[in-house]
């Protein structure tokens, strides 16, 4: 957006093309309209990094600059979907240039990604994220520092039992144990507590969990 | 006048009657913990921003980089950089045949954190990242994160030659944190 703030003469209007449907609307709402609410705004996963886009757009609207926005799926999708109709336009060439330059720019910088790798990393661009560690928390705040408290709940309780006999451990942290050694795949479980229902599911935590002898599930099966 | 009788004046005047409901003795301990920590090990805890861990970096106001790696299987003299610059591919700088920074025990695979602690799970990996502070060097090893590139092309689309009308290109290489992959857009 620098770029073209830079190149954009007065009054002219400009269309922004991309594969990315999510991407444009985002931009729409951060940067042009501004009308999101502040629950809404810190919500948007890419909120960090438009303020600067924000600045130069506002910056060109002073000029006069229009701009409207296109979606040109990507090469790839047109291929997949049987819609190549349309696929030799010159926006949809320059999309597809542009996803080929991603994908190169992707794989290379080895020498100059280890110059600036690292939690200590400052955010140089994007002021507003919450860390973790130094490394940026995106997405929703909330949701990601309710998981984030969580993990570390949970390490500090792993850590704990760890230093106790194998007797002496809780039967609900059996599971988180045997994560954590990396003998249950943390993805794989979650997908299956996913796919069982009713009591099916409800045997299954209870056998992970352990059962007390006055639970809610005794009550209600005497 | 002391911190009591500042509190107490606070806390009974009838002036600040919409804050009192703020003030009370466990904000006003916090607030004084605060000001007392300001700038040490404890504020990197609570993950505020302080000298030992800048969310900016000096160099983008002009002043020397705080860019550090050492203590960091990162830093130049380290066998993890070693072996990283020694792969030699058709393009020495390109990712594709940098093997995944693993150490073995009892001959478990181990996964490693750029600290240089390994762990036998990703999840493990998580939770020792989860609980670093703001400032520490804890995160996974580069080549483990999904990589992540932007390109963009502007283009005059008045202009009547096809082939002169791209008035700028550019590519760039994005850190992504996550270790899930991540769309390219």
């Amino acid at each position: 957006m620098g770029s073209l703030n830079k190149i954009a003469p007065d009054g002219c209007e400009a269309q922004l093309s991309s594969d990315s449907l999510s991407g444009l609307v985002a931009l729409k709402k951060e940067c042009m309209y501004s009308d999101l609410t502040a629950r809404h705004s810190v919500r948007t996963k890419e909120a960090g990094v438009l303020g600067l886009p924000t600045f130069h757009i506002q910056q060109m609207c002073t000029r006069g600059v229009d701009f409207t926005m296109m979606h040109e799926a990507a090469c790839h999708n047109r291929e997949k979907n049987g819609t190549t109709d349309f696929s030799q336009t010159v926006a949809a060439r320059q999309n597809h240039a542009c996803e080929l330059l991603a994908g190169a720019a992707a794989q290379q910088g080895r020498s100059h990604e280890l110059d600036s790798y690292g939690g200590l990393r400052p955010q140089e661009g994007a002021t507003i994220f919450l860390t973790s560690a130094g490394a940026p928390l995106f997405g929703d705040p909330f949701e990601q520092v309710g998981w984030l408290a969580q993990q570390i709940r949970v390490a500090r309780r792993l850590n704990k039992e760890s230093r106790q006999p194998d007797c002496d451990r809780s039967k609900a942290t059996r599971v988180m144990r045997l994560m954590e050694k990396g003998e249950i795949d943390g993805k794989h479980w979650a997908q299956i507590c996913k796919q069982l229902h009713g009591s099916l599911k409800e045997k299954a935590v209870q056998s992970c969990l352990g059962q007390l002898a006055s639970s809610s599930l005794d009550a209600r099966m005497c | 006048m002391d911190e009591e009788s500042l509190r107490r004046l606070l806390c009974s005047s009838g002036i600040l009657d919409g804050a009192r409901g703020l003030i009370n003795q466990d904000a006003w301990d916090l607030a004084i913990y605060l000001y007392t920590v300001t700038d040490r090990k404890q504020y990197q805890g609570l993950e505020m921003e302080c000298t030992a861990a800048p969310t900016v970096c000096a160099c983008v106001f002009g002043r020397d980089c705080t860019l550090n790696r050492m203590g960091t299987v990162l830093a130049a003299e380290e066998k993890y950089n070693r072996a990283v610059a020694q792969v030699r591919v058709e393009n020495s700088d390109s990712w594709e045949a940098v093997p995944p920074y693993v150490s073995t025990d009892k001959n478990t695979l181990q996964h490693a954190s750029v600290c240089g602690k390994s762990f036998a799970s990703v999840y493990a990996l998580k939770n020792h990242v989860a609980e670093g502070w703001v400032g520490s060097s804890h995160d996974g090893s580069p080549e483990h994160r999904p990589r992540l590139g932007i390109a963009y092309i502007i283009s005059d689309a008045s202009h009547p030659n096809l082939y002169q009308s791209v008035l700028a290109a550019h590519t760039m290489q994005v850190v992504s944190r996550n270790s899930d992959d991540e769309p390219s857009t």
